[in-house]
């Protein structure tokens, strides 16, 4: 119990701290017989983390893995004080946070998309163009060069992690405009672009790569400071709104029995890959 | 492999990067980080990289945010790195770490990186002898009218030593012999550009490749600019892509894809990229 309880009360919010003291099965007992692994992290990385999990787990009898939500940074902070064993994390480390013991593997990257009407005209932004458009700071188009449309926001309900991811990369933290459109799910926001001429909004590629051929179609995805969201760009972390999913071990190497060590190489091998993939990412391994 | 050749040219060039890429198939991906001087330069060359693989599938290049040689150096001891981005030479107490391991940096220049001398817009010198820069950054002149410049203080701008542009500086501009003026304000490169804006008299330095600030001067170096003669300027860091240990087949086939690449450019790469808007 020491782990969970300590897992706990790092975990940020009252909230998380609500979820994580719902009892829930399989409980992992740290005192049991058998090997167990708890991974930790950003709301961004569960459904990648919780399905390598399960394929890490087939074949490997007795092994408990639990899957939590917390964020990067308590994560960070619970694999460094032993509390959990993988924390999984969407942000590389700070200079500071990069310590001695501490192993950031890269195992999957996506690219948050910026989706305009396709009759739009204008196909490439800076990044302060995207934020001002975003923010709800730059009302017209015609302020950017475009035609003289008015700038309707979309965007994802809040809670959705691919609403977060982009708050976080594309907004620098900030929150969109105060009179976007909430839509509520990828599909209807791709919906929504397509029929609003004057329409923008962030689209993960998960997200882009769930619609089907007719949704992705109906919108056009722009450029940003002069570099196309394609996979050589993400690959080399040109695009700038490139996000890494990271899973970081903490403390010396350990025998190669460990399971925390290797569950990461599960992920960055072929079949923890072709995972990625399956999910919508892109592989990097 | 299904279907590669016809979907290729999609992928790289015009399609979303999720719609239709997979590596199902494919060789592992190599991962790079380090240098933050090197990385555009690296992204460029991963993604020239990449459009060669139309024909011949050798794996993917992953570029990982700069985050500085000496981060560059630990994720290969790590683990969490095929290749190392870095600037200068390998800091003694690394090549000891890896050392323990019974391993070694193997170390492949791949260009060089001229340092330039850089002030504020408005200081009215354009260029100092090599001995002139050595005396400021040591601190044994302290102030701009003994160079022909204004009765005012020197400012020196430096960052950690154990920067990779950093060490280089001291190293092509100190020697061994000479160490940096204590009075000399230390933070990162990007502070210091930031504070060089606002302060007339301050001075520091800056690798050629990265990205230029407004407001800001190069000071040529006796006479010397570093674009028209960079194999005589005096000046630079050499970088570098290093593996622990013998680089496997496919670290080896991108670096030697890099070292081409920069060979061909080595003549067309000379201007300063530095943009007075």
């Amino acid at each position: 119990m020491n782990r969970r309880h300590a897992c706990a009360t790092l975990a940020a919010g009252a909230a998380a701290l609500a979820t994580a003291c719902m009892p829930r099965a399989p409980l992992i007992s740290r005192d049991a017989p058998g090997a167990s692994l708890l991974i930790s992290g950003a709301g961004a990385m569960q459904q990648l983390a919780t399905a390598l999990a399960d394929a890490f787990r087939r074949g490997r009898r007795g092994l408990a893995i639990q899957v939590e939500r917390g964020g990067s940074l308590p994560a960070y902070i619970a694999a460094s004080r032993g509390a959990i064993d993988v924390a999984a994390m969407t942000r590389p480390l700070s200079d500071a946070e990069d310590r001695a013991g501490v192993r950031h593997h890269l195992v999957a990257r996506d690219a948050v998309g910026i989706v305009v009407h396709p009759s739009l005209p204008v196909k490439d932004l800076r990044r302060d163009q995207v934020r001002a458009l975003l923010s709800g700071e730059v009302v017209n188009w015609r302020a950017l060069g475009g035609p003289d449309l008015a700038v309707s926001v979309l965007v994802l309900p809040r809670g959705a992690t691919a609403r977060q991811s982009a708050e976080s990369l594309v907004l620098d933290g900030d929150e969109f405009a105060v009179d976007a459109r909430e839509c509520a799910s990828a599909a209807a926001l791709a919906a929504a672009v397509a029929a609003t001429p004057g329409a923008i909004a962030c689209l993960d590629g998960r997200d882009r790569r769930g619609l089907d051929r007719a949704g992705a179609a109906a919108f056009a995805l722009l450029a940003v400071d002069g570099v196309a969201p394609t996979l050589a760009s993400v690959l080399s972390g040109r695009y700038p709104y490139t996000q890494g999913f990271h899973l970081l071990l903490y403390g010396a190497a350990q025998a190669p029995d460990d399971s925390s060590g290797a569950f990461v190489r599960y992920a960055r091998s072929a079949a923890g890959q072709a995972i990625v993939e399956r999910l919508g990412f892109v592989a990097v391994c | 492999m299904r279907g590669l050749p016809s979907i290729l040219p999609q992928w790289l060039d015009e399609t979303d990067v999720n719609a239709s890429a997979t590596t199902q198939g494919h060789p592992p991906a190599l991962q790079l980080t380090g240098s933050t001087t090197l990385l555009p330069r690296m992204q460029h060359a991963a993604e020239s990289y990449l459009r060669l693989q139309m024909f011949s599938d050798t794996g993917r290049i992953v570029i990982n945010g700069g985050c500085g040689t000496a981060r560059g150096y630990k994720a290969l001891l790590d683990g969490t790195t095929d290749i190392a981005m870095a600037s200068g030479a390998v800091p003694a107490d690394l090549a000891a770490a890896a050392a323990t391991r019974g391993l070694a940096f193997r170390t492949t220049i791949v260009s060089r990186d001229a340092i330039l001398p850089l002030v504020h817009a408005a200081n009215p010198l354009d260029s100092l002898t090599l001995l002139q820069l050595r005396n400021i950054f040591t601190g044994r002149i302290v102030n701009w009218r003994s160079l022909g410049g204004p009765d005012a203080a020197i400012e020196v701008l430096v960052g950690p030593a154990s920067g990779g542009v950093s060490a280089s500086w001291r190293k092509t501009l100190l020697g061994d012999g000479d160490t940096c003026t204590p009075l000399a304000r230390v933070m990162g490169m990007d502070e210091r550009l930031a504070r060089l804006v606002d302060r007339p008299n301050a001075i520091t330095y800056m690798a050629q490749m990265a990205l230029p600030l407004r407001g800001l001067k190069v000071l040529r170096v006796g006479g010397m600019a570093a674009a028209p003669a960079p194999s005589a300027y005096p000046l630079y860091a050499p970088m570098s892509l290093v593996t622990l240990g013998m680089p496997a087949p496919a670290a080896a086939r991108f670096i030697a894809h890099v070292s081409a690449h920069a060979a061909a450019n080595v003549l067309t790469e000379g201007a300063l990229e530095l943009r007075h808007e």
